[in-house]
């Protein structure tokens, strides 16, 4: 049984995967990516909106048990913890590594 | 267990938790001697460079490899290890997903000491490649740069997704666990209290958790064929090197991978019946039917093999087959044979012996098989990352031999893999404590 929060996480999860992969491809085909008003942080969005999108995706099982209050912070845990680690390794080996 | 009724109580299965002696202590002080050993060899190679292991550029060899021509591998036991675990991984959801999807109720006892390897596996497998490269920091460029061409990002997205949904996977099937856990362990009620979010076990809940486990089950058997499937394109959509190019990698990779899986998840059972006297829960019809999967993945798995070497060998001429004579007569000869008598023969025999002699099903001797097993598929996953790399199409480049930092760096995975898993084992049932509720 999907009820209406489920399956609004999935259709978000869905959107932020496509939109990532949309970026993505224009991003390669064309310079659009560049033109798009989130490009002047520095980052290319396309690649992390991807892997977000992926988690929101699969958070959705949360999102068909939990009360909202959990599933957001499940939701958060996983989005922070994967960036997180990746944000570790990076700080701790550049340091070493220089 | 007689005649399928269960004799075991929760009581039990939580021994794991309750129960710790000297020799806990004793073998986790050990680990983590291991583990610090493991920190410094990493720390040596960050701060020296990839100079301290045995990998090299195809055209920079250092002097003491005068004996053969120039250069070596790229690629060593760190990638060899990346396989290895990636395959280790493929157990869990695997096994659990099939206990749910086709009710094979019998299995339960082994799906979550399954899914916990899958867990444990998974950043091994990830940090087997921070450990391959020069400068880890640049692992962000993957997430910042990556480009959807490349097998390289397949595999993160593959992965990462393969995690994540066990993760899911993982805390839903443990909640009910978890909820019970608060009121049977007083000492730790505040902390399973709040990871159990709310749960209430009411007959609606628990039918909800029960359908959204299926689904995810049936989502996440695909996204286990597709991470296998990536690891093996990062070679075999490699046209330049002997015995990658090959139409028949993805699927000798997902074979191999269930092959690693089943005989990791056999030997964890056999240990924990044995740890903890579970022949009652573990009973020895769950120990052949794991057996019998075992012993059926292994036979196509020596066949696609056998039909790989065959193509190769037949066919002449080629780069295929200068990687097969280098590793038939070449210097890993001894490591290739080997591996072929020793280390899937020896447990195919042992495997089959049952089918024609029904009695001799023999527990102790199929766990030294399924060890035989996964010590051979990391050896065949050095055979299939090194020799192909020493041969390119022009001229073969020399040989690669792991340092003592490498293997240190590579054995580390091994300790912190079961210091995670030991430390799951003690903060929660490592069997579904529905299993004994019937």
């Amino acid at each position: 049984m999907v009820d209406k929060k489920t399956a609004a996480v999935l259709i978000v999860g869905f959107l932020i995967l496509v939109s990532g992969l949309s970026l993505w491809v224009l991003g390669d085909q064309t310079s659009s990516v560049v033109t798009l008003p989130l490009a002047s942080t520095g980052v290319l969005w396309a690649p992390l909106l991807w892997v977000c999108g992926i988690i929101v995706l699969l958070s959705a099982a949360f999102a068909n048990i939990l009360r909202a209050k959990y599933y957001v912070i499940w939701l958060v845990t996983l989005i922070v913890g994967y960036l997180v680690i990746f944000g570790i390794i990076v700080v701790v080996t550049s340091y070493l590594v220089s | 267990m007689k005649s399928g009724i269960n004799v075991a109580s929760e009581d039990t299965i939580l021994q794991s938790l309750t129960k710790t002696g000297t020799a806990f202590y004793a073998f986790v002080c050990v680990l983590l001697v291991l583990t610090g050993e493991f920190f410094y060899a990493w720390y040596v190679q960050l701060t020296t460079g990839l100079v301290v292991t045995g990998m090299r550029s195809i055209y920079n060899a250092p002097n003491y490899m005068a004996p053969y021509v120039a250069g070596g591998s790229p690629w060593g036991i760190y990638i060899t290890n990346f396989i290895f675990w990636i395959g280790i991984s493929h157990a869990g959801i695997a096994i659990s997903a099939s206990v749910r999807l086709m009710d094979l109720k019998k299995y339960k006892v082994v799906a979550r000491m399954a899914e916990v390897l899958t867990l444990v596996a998974l950043p091994m497998a990830g940090l087997s490649i921070v450990f391959d490269q020069g400068r880890p920091d640049r692992i962000i460029n993957l997430l910042v740069y990556g480009r959807f061409q490349s097998p390289m990002l397949w595999d993160l997205t593959a992965i990462t997704t393969y995690f994540m949904g066990t993760i899911v996977y993982l805390y839903l099937s443990l909640r009910g666990d978890i909820d019970e856990l608060a009121h049977k362990l007083p000492r730790r009620e505040w902390f399973y209290k709040r990871l159990a979010m709310n749960y209430q076990g009411t007959e609606t809940e628990k039918e909800r958790h029960n359908q959204t486990l299926w689904w995810l089950a049936l989502a996440i058997v695909p996204i286990m064929v597709t991470v296998h499937s990536v690891v093996s394109f990062v070679f075999g959509l490699m046209i330049a090197r002997g015995q990658w190019y090959s139409s028949i990698f993805a699927i000798y990779f997902v074979v191999g991978a269930i092959v690693s899986g089943v005989a990791a998840v056999y030997s964890l059972a056999w240990i924990f019946r044995s740890l903890y006297k579970w022949e009652s829960l573990i009973t020895d019809e769950v120990l052949k039917g794991i057996t019998w999967a075992l012993r059926n993945v292994l036979i196509i798995y020596i066949y696609l093999w056998i039909a790989e070497e065959l193509t190769t060998r037949y066919m002449g001429s080629s780069s295929d087959l200068a990687v097969s004579n280098y590793l038939w007569f070449g210097p890993y000869a001894p490591i290739f044979w080997t591996l072929a008598i020793v280390g899937f023969g020896i447990p195919a025999i042992i495997l089959l012996k049952p089918i024609f002699a029904k009695r001799h099903f023999n527990p102790r001797l199929t766990f030294a098989a399924s060890i035989i097993l996964n010590v051979a598929l990391w050896v065949k996953r050095f055979t299939i990352v090194v020799p192909s790399l020493l041969n390119p199409p022009l001229y073969q480049t020399g040989i690669y031999m792991p340092t003592p930092i490498e293997i240190s760096i590579m054995l580390g995975t091994f300790w912190m893999a079961t210091l995670l898993y030991i430390a799951f084992i003690k903060l929660f049932p490592i069997i579904d404590l529905d299993v004994v509720k019937g």
